[in-house]
């Protein structure tokens, strides 16, 4: 990653605050208060917590999303190309205003007026103020890295958590295997049995036919003797 | 100790007077001067800004590099999750093919029960038709002989009537067992059909204490039930005793009035 080369800035511009068409900067517009941060001047861990918290609820730092992983996806390189563009243009200016201050500098060790003090503090002061500005950025560009690494062992717990739910459906499918495998052998063998069964009632039907007609002749045969017995 | 810190006062006493000198005389060479100052500058200016950079290029690299491995992660829980549902396709799909085939195996268990039962029933109605036609044929045999006078009338009756009394037995027999006893699923089973009560059994394990009184109230109501079968067999054979006497009685009366009695 590299900012493009300075361009060419004014005074006036040196206080702008950064804003983009597609997302908001993560740098608030006015700069933190001195509670915020620690004696050396950078922000501490609470301060960074909360301004994370307030850039996810804002939707300017994606929170990871299982069921939407591509909308996510192109958040983060949002992010990523929006944070670049937010540290680029205060680096521009900080540039600048770092220019500007030493050939200030350099301009009354030549010629020493009150003038050129006063030009002096006016720089010296915005210099810090992007200085610092900056320093915030980095800090907070941080604490987004350290937040996404903490969700990606969240995800990693998913990660397994899903590995255990196919190994827990991959056992029911072996069970469920050996129920078909050993199913379709008893299966068979029942319908052999049954084929078997019809066989014998198809058997039985016959025998019973045969003893049907059997007895209706042995009582027609019957009849005919008694009766021819009486005349 | 105190010596030291003075040597370093004087030697940054020194140093500041060697620049003052060394300024001054810079000044009396404004060109030179100008050099100076803008050498130093441009040093300060590219330290400032080397260092700002170098930092911001660790911090938005390990920016990028989270995000990437947040990207891999994700893709994996995405695969994941793709693995997961398909393979519960998967599982859908074998599970009704593994109902089906316990339906089947179930239905065909089910069909070789009711052909068992069904081909036994017409093996038992065989049977009877196999005793009728022998009984038949026994009564032809039977008229046959009466017809060529071999036999008396009231011989062939007596010979034919106890062999239809035991056909009509038979008949009887099997329509009971068929449609009484006989359990309506497996042909060999028989049903009592709760003629002596249930044996009643513990519900669980705690109540096992209960349950010898239990089989002895069991086996209390079992010998009521049998003293009563018996004793009402019995009665029922006394009265058949009585009703036979009574008859035996009304056929010898006749003979036995106008006969004399030999002993007395």
């Amino acid at each position: 990653m590299s900012c493009p080369s300075k361009t060419s800035i004014t005074d006036t511009e040196l206080s702008q605050i950064y804003s983009s068409n597609q997302m908001p900067g993560i740098l608030p517009s006015s700069a933190f208060s001195a509670s915020d941060r620690d004696i050396n001047g950078m922000l501490k861990d609470t301060t960074l917590r909360t301004i994370i918290s307030s850039l996810k609820n804002a939707g300017i730092v994606p929170t990871p999303n299982l069921n939407n992983t591509d909308t996510y996806l192109s958040k983060v390189n949002e992010l990523i190309t929006n944070t670049e563009a937010e540290y680029c243009f205060y680096e521009s200016r900080y540039k600048f205003s770092l220019e500007k201050l030493l050939n200030v500098i350099n301009q009354g060790y030549m010629n020493n007026t009150g003038n050129v003090q006063e030009i002096i503090q006016k720089y010296l002061s915005s210099t810090q103020e992007l200085n610092q500005r900056l320093n915030d950025l980095t800090q907070i560009i941080n604490g987004i890295t350290e937040d996404m690494l903490s969700s990606t062992s969240d995800l990693d717990k998913q990660v397994k958590m899903f590995d255990d739910k196919m190994k827990i459906q991959q056992q029911k499918l072996q069970a469920q295997n050996k129920i078909i495998s050993s199913g379709q052998a008893v299966t068979e063998l029942n319908k052999q049995m049954v084929k078997f069964t019809e066989e014998k009632a198809k058997y039985s039907n016959n025998i019973l036919g045969l003893y049907s007609f059997l007895n209706i002749v042995a009582l027609g045969l019957l009849i005919y003797v008694y009766k021819s017995a009486r005349d | 100790m105190t010596n030291l810190n003075q040597i370093i006062d004087y030697t940054k006493l020194f140093q500041d007077v060697e620049l003052a000198t060394a300024v001054g005389q810079l000044k009396q060479n404004p060109a030179e001067l100008q050099q100076f100052l803008q050498d130093q500058q441009g040093k300060i200016y590219s330290d400032v800004t080397k260092q700002k950079d170098s930092t911001f290029q660790k911090v938005y690299g390990d920016l990028n590099r989270a995000s990437d491995a947040q990207k891999a992660i994700l893709m994996l829980d995405k695969r994941n999750q793709e693995l997961v549902n398909i393979q519960q396709q998967v599982y859908e799909n074998q599970e009704k093919s593994a109902s089906d085939i316990t339906e089947d195996k179930n239905l065909s268990g089910r069909k070789y029960e009711m052909n068992q039962w069904s081909v036994n029933n017409k093996k038992d109605t065989l049977f009877v038709f196999s005793a009728l036609f022998i009984l038949l044929s026994f009564l032809i045999l039977l008229t046959v002989l009466w017809r060529m006078g071999m036999l008396s009338a009231g011989l062939s009756g007596g010979l034919a009537l106890p062999l239809i009394i035991f056909f009509i037995l038979i008949v009887i027999y099997r329509a009971n067992a068929t449609n009484v006893w006989r359990d309506k699923r497996y042909w060999n089973r028989r049903t009592f059909a709760g003629k002596y009560g249930k044996i009643p059994l513990p519900l669980c394990p705690g109540s096992l204490s209960g349950i010898e009184s239990d089989i002895q109230s069991g086996l209390s109501s079992f010998r009521q039930t049998v003293a009563q079968d018996i004793s009402s067999i019995a009665q029922s054979v006394s009265t058949g005793v009585q009703n036979t006497a009574t008859s035996v009685e009304g056929a010898v009366s006749p003979y036995t009035q106008n006969a004399t009695p030999a002993s007395i």
